[in-house]
């Protein structure tokens, strides 16, 4: 079956989205890689440059499509492999440039005899001038070397062929739920047990990645760009959480985790591309009008989150003009619908301050504090959902007469991200905007999970976790909020992320319940310097070792 | 095996347990009061007050029986069905009623909680003890009725309700009894002005 399966992904995978996986499978074979798949401005026809086990320095050229490869269409691309044999590979991980040793031109396609004597013959002469030949890696090889890739990851239990089936066969234009793809990679990873072995999480790991590819492929095939990303932060997630929970070293996991950050990373820069090109955002339809202002939300949220992560990554700005465009145009249509959407509200505001605006970030934090203040009040009829109900789940809710979790819980008199919002705003000294929240703002409960740390922290809904209560105190001391607001926890983010902060922005589009004081602190902090990072046990220390000094000295 | 509905079983199933915990506050109004939500991580949760202070707790299970003999699942129908859940929702009411009650005995019983216990001297409590709990309490009110609200009074027996109804008849205790509600509307209205941002 895993054939049936592969075959098929492999059968309609583009470059784009055969590079990831091609990529994680060179990487299994014991491929260090240099390049790829991100594309490059001067690629010179090498897709993927890697080194193999031998040292051996790789060039590969992808070619994907539909049915044979025949010599008429090869032809088109004698350029491209005579510049991929002879051109020498200049790229930063080399120390100078050189002449690759091997030469691949990759297709998930198979060769006609004609075309095959083509590559033949190109061969023969680049060898004749003592550079590589052409060496030719087709469809039936390139399936039985992914197949083996997972070697024993492959789901054996019902529920998770179930899942990853579910996956496999979506339609690929709604949003990617969570639940399957959280569940399958809950059992294909090996987060249980005490004596995993590094080569177990390695394998693991990479066998996860080419699955995540497989699953994807109905939303790849629709270039649904945001959603394919948000399957790549989940994986990426999931690595992280095998890599903490184990304490697992870097080497184990990095390449399978980088592999998914730049998946994630190409598509982001695919969506951007689209939407900025655009007049708008419109997907026809009877009742888009229902729908738009959330894709608006999304969209822009998404995009915003790709440019802070670019800037937190220190990547150049290429981005910032269709950021720009994109934000300015849409900014006016961003419809929230419920706490899940804030973090994305909070990411465009975070934007808007990189691009220099100053006072719509203000415009939107504190519209969207006075829409919770609102709606949430105690004596609001209907209160704004919280962040565990998804903004697809909130719309659904809505609209259906059926009985809903709208029905069951209760969401007036509380909040998840209210007290966000008053710290931000605190931070930036705008008394006179949050007094206008008030004496609202000493009627909800401010309310926040606490995961364990680390592992509990990348768990979709971590057992471990604490819910955290309380309320701004009655009269509320401006000074004393300040202050409070300016002291962010780090012990509340893994380390994992502190030492990867450029995911920080990208991980709210997949768990954006995970959106607390010390996330918004941690952003805000690194990215535009306010307030500062404390420790709290290296506080308690400090004062317990003052306190014990002090009664020596007595 | 026999043919089977498991999806029908599973939303009809669903339906009867909404209803019956939709059921549970109106069976035992005192819990209408409370306010509720569901807690989507984790079975702890803690409270921070303004002190500083933080209290960390866990939940009581509740959990009811049916037993239906095989002879009622071949026949029973949605109503007959609707009924035996309500026993259920009953059930269900009595627990979370039991539990709610001791709380707010320990509650009562502690001189730093925040519910008043009325006890008499010697037996039970006078029209005094009364307006005398009263002034050592807070209240709220509604803003636009001026009503009390968020409050409700647990008299341990009928006896007590009935006898607790006849003071209504004594002019002096009514009136002192709104003289003190005047006095706590000033004083609630003087705490709604503290909900603002100082220095």
């Amino acid at each position: 079956m895993l054939e049936r399966i592969v075959e098929n992904w492999l059968t309609s995978a583009s470059e784009r989205t055969f590079e990831v996986p091609f990529t994680q499978l060179l990487a299994s074979e014991g491929h260090q890689v240099l390049q790829g798949p991100v594309h490059h401005a001067f690629e010179q026809g090498k897709d993927i440059i890697t080194l193999n086990d031998d040292g051996e320095l790789c060039a590969h050229q992808l070619k994907n499509g539909g049915g044979q490869l025949r010599l008429g269409e090869l032809r088109e691309h004698q350029d491209q492999l005579t510049t991929l044999s002879r051109s020498a590979v200049s790229i930063p991980a080399l120390p100078e440039n050189r002449q690759p040793d091997r030469v691949f031109f990759v297709t998930n396609r198979t060769l006609t005899p004609p075309a095959r004597d083509l590559i033949q013959q190109l061969s023969e002469a680049n060898r004749g001038l003592d550079y590589p030949g052409i060496e030719l890696v087709e469809k039936d090889s390139l399936l039985g070397r992914f197949v083996d890739g997972h070697g024993d990851f492959f789901p054996s239990e019902p529920e998770d062929i179930s899942s990853f089936l579910q996956l496999f066969l979506s339609g690929g234009k709604g949003e990617l739920r969570a639940e399957p793809l959280l569940q399958f990679l809950e059992h294909l990873l090996p987060f249980e047990g005490e004596d995993v072995s590094v080569a177990e999480c390695e394998r693991a790991a990479a066998a996860a990645a080419l699955f995540t590819a497989y699953a994807l492929a109905p939303w790849t095939r629709r270039e649904n760009h945001l959603e394919i990303a948000r399957g790549w932060l989940f994986l990426a997630s999931q690595i992280l959480r095998l890599a903490a929970t184990h304490d697992v070293e870097a080497d184990a996991w990095e390449d399978s985790y980088n592999l998914a950050y730049q998946a994630a990373r190409v598509s982001l820069q695919d969506l951007l591309e689209e939407a900025a090109d655009r007049e708008d955002l419109v997907v026809p339809g009877i009742t888009e009008s229902l729908v738009y202002g959330v894709r608006a939300l999304r969209v822009c949220g998404a995009c915003a989150a790709l440019l802070l992560s670019e800037e937190l990554a220190g990547h150049d700005h290429s981005l910032r003009a269709d950021v720009r465009t994109l934000l300015n145009r849409e900014c006016s249509f961003m419809g929230t619908m419920g706490e899940a959407g804030a973090p994305l509200v909070f990411l465009v505001a975070w934007a808007f301050g990189e691009l220099g605006n100053y006072t719509l970030p203000v415009s939107l934090i504190s519209g969207w504090a006075s829409d919770l203040v609102r709606g949430n009040h105690p004596s609001s009829e209907e209160g704004i959902p919280d962040p565990y109900h998804s903004v697809r789940e909130v719309q659904l809710a809505r609209l259906t007469k059926d009985h809903t979790f709208l029905d069951e819980e209760q969401f007036t008199g509380k909040s998840y991200t209210f007290h966000i919002a008053v710290e931000w705003l605190a931070r930036r000294l705008l008394r006179q905007t949050t007094s206008s929240l008030w004496p609202g703002a000493t009627r909800i409960d401010q309310m926040e999970h606490w995961p364990r740390v680390p592992d509990g922290f990348f768990r979709y809904r971590d057992p471990n976790a604490q819910l955290q209560m309380g309320r701004f105190p009655v009269p509320t001391s401006w000074s004393e909020l300040i202050s409070a607001a300016n002291k962010t926890n780090r012990n509340h983010i893994p380390d994992l992320l502190w030492e990867r902060p450029e995911l920080l922005p990208l991980l709210l589009l997949v768990f954006p319940h995970r959106f607390t004081s010390s996330y918004a602190g941690a952003l805000d902090h690194l990215l535009t310097g306010a307030g500062e990072l404390v420790d709290p046990d290296e506080i308690q220390q400090q004062e317990d070792e003052e306190e014990a000094t002090e009664d020596q000295g007595e | 095996m026999l043919p089977d509905y498991p999806e029908v079983k599973r939303k009809a199933e669903q339906d009867l347990m909404k209803w019956a915990q939709k059921a549970v506050p109106k069976l035992e109004p005192i819990l209408a009061n409370i306010g509720r939500f569901r807690q989507h991580e984790g079975t702890e949760w803690a409270i921070h007050y303004a002190d500083e202070d933080k209290e960390v707790r866990g939940y009581e299970e509740f959990k009811s029986e049916i037993e239906l003999t095989r002879q009622e699942q071949r026949v029973l129908s949605i109503h007959r069905l609707k009924e035996i859940v309500a026993t259920v929702a009953n059930d269900l009411a009595r627990q979370q009623s039991k539990l709610m009650m001791s709380r707010i005995q320990a509650e009562a019983e502690d001189p730093e909680g925040v519910i008043t216990g009325i006890t008499g001297e010697d037996g039970p409590p006078t029209k005094d003890d009364f307006l005398e709990a009263m002034r050592n309490r807070d209240f709220t009110f509604n803003p636009e009725t001026g009503e009390p609200e968020g409050q409700f009074l647990i008299v341990p027996s009928e006896e007590a309700a009935m006898r607790m109804k006849e003071w209504e008849d004594d002019e002096e205790f009514m009136k002192e009894r709104e003289r003190i509600m005047d006095e706590k509307r000033r004083e609630w209205r003087a705490r709604e002005n503290r909900r603002k941002l100082v220095d």
